[in-house]
């Protein structure tokens, strides 16, 4: 079994960190702010009916 | 004459061997996952495929896994070299289904809940780094990470193309730590949150969505979850087609396919593959018990990732617009749970203040937060292990 304490990839886990979260951080603002623009671009459009088939407890797998 | 009769006794016989225990430690598993999906409703309709299957694969020479004489394959183990090995089709094409039952409505009205889908994945990458030291193949610890996706088809894609062989482990502990939710996020969300904090009322004024910003929302975040990562495509790809055959509201038949059938047919499917890396040679070690130990790690720190980004943001918003860093909490995937559990939360402190809306906006962004961090992470860790 390959298991032991090692601190090889400790460097690497660090930079998967960093750049993981800055990366989810800036797609999640750029979809942030184009939705903020097609919120904006679609303001006199009429409001959406919703689908009622929400599958709102089926949508956890 | 006792020798042809060996076949009814060698299985049973091999069963209480010293290579068998490990069969029957995988019987008992199974008989729990069952128990667990059964009796006290955790996540039914994965933990139960995964609990039986885990028992018939386990069954001494069984017929489901392996190779016959005839050279023709077990089926399980078909199942998961054409579902899973071959192009990650499974799991890929039950975000179809997942995606046409989310209503992006709370969050395309209240965006900003975004921000809370990001935070709540920092259990991801902690448990990465914690999984780093005990696990040499840093592919192995990233997949681990991936537990915190609270997402059970983003865990299997990242560990089948990073080949982990953690697989079954990694499945076993996102499908059960999902359903343990209830418990987990209120007893992490208690540690790092004060009763006046956990009380703090949000009142929900939603914008109105046009159905045009509902059909080109799935559109725009796949292009740029895409350019940014663009192994992420086939995750957020499918998952924002099936959006998209939900809010273009022409297509209501495969919408409703997409839903049930699709999706009800590859949950029955799923379950069963997965229980092709249960097998107890690959399972029965210490590893998979540190990993459904990391699987803990990664749920309580993403909640806490996501409250405390919540009280953070909470320093520069003026008192009477204040968040309830409990909704911070809900930017994890595991949807519509989290949300309920933090409603509820919610309502026990004071009966009055109703989360529900904006926990449900911050559990939808956490959906597309998930799949970009699964994105990111197949694009960046072979990159740091190549360096």
């Amino acid at each position: 079994m390959d298991i032991s304490f090692q601190t090889n990839n400790v460097g690497n886990a660090l930079a998967l960190m960093l750049m993981g979260m800055a990366g989810i951080f800036i797609v999640m603002g750029i979809i942030l702010a184009v939705v903020v623009l097609l919120n904006m671009a679609t303001n006199d459009d009429k409001p959406a009916k919703t689908d009622k088939s929400d599958g709102d407890s089926k949508a956890q797998r | 004459m006792l020798e042809q009769f060996s076949f009814l006794y060698n299985g049973i016989a091999f069963l209480f061997s010293a290579e068998g225990w490990k069969n029957l430690v995988m019987f008992a598993i199974g008989g729990v996952l069952i128990y667990l999906a059964l009796v006290k409703d955790f996540e039914p309709a994965l933990l139960m495929p995964m609990g039986f299957g885990a028992i018939l694969v386990n069954i001494p020479w069984s017929g489901a896994v392996g190779f016959a004489e005839d050279g023709s394959q077990g089926i399980v183990d078909w199942l998961f070299r054409v579902g899973i090995e071959a192009s990650e089709a499974m799991p890929l094409l039950l975000f179809i289904g997942i995606g046409a039952m989310i209503d992006f409505g709370p969050l395309l009205s209240n965006p900003k809940m975004l921000l809370f889908g990001a935070a709540a994945q920092f259990g991801i990458f902690l448990t990465a780094l914690v999984a780093s030291l005990i696990f040499p193949n840093f592919k192995d610890a990233a997949a681990i990470g991936v537990i915190g996706a609270a997402d059970g088809p983003t865990a299997i894609l990242v560990s089948k193309i990073f080949e982990s062989k953690y697989m079954g482990a990694i499945a076993v502990a996102a499908y059960s730590y999902m359903a343990l939710v209830p418990i987990i996020q209120p007893f992490a969300i208690r540690l790092v949150t004060t009763k006046k904090e956990r009380m703090i009322r949000m009142p929900y004024n939603p914008k109105s969505v046009s159905r045009r910003t509902r059909i080109l929302f799935p559109i725009f975040v796949m292009i740029i979850a895409g350019l940014v990562a663009p192994k992420s495509v086939s995750l957020v790809g499918l998952l924002m087609f099936g959006n998209l055959l939900r809010e273009c509201l022409k297509l209501d038949s495969l919408s409703q396919t997409a839903q049930t059938s699709l999706a009800n047919l590859i949950t029955i499917l799923l379950g069963l593959t997965i229980a092709s890396s249960m097998k107890a040679e690959q399972f029965v070690n210490l590893g998979t018990i540190i990993i459904i130990l990391l699987g803990l790690v990664a749920f309580v720190f993403d909640t806490i990732g996501g409250v405390l980004f919540a009280k953070f943001m909470n320093l520069f918003l003026p008192q009477d617009r204040k968040i309830n860093p409990m909704v911070g909490g809900a930017g994890i995937s595991a949807f519509p749970m989290s949300a309920r559990v933090i409603q509820k939360m919610a309502l026990k402190e004071d009966n009055q203040n109703h989360l529900l809306m904006h926990a449900v906006g911050a559990n939808v962004a956490g959906q597309i937060g998930s799949v970009v961090a699964g994105g990111i992470i197949l694009t960046v860790v072979p990159l740091l292990v190549q360096s």
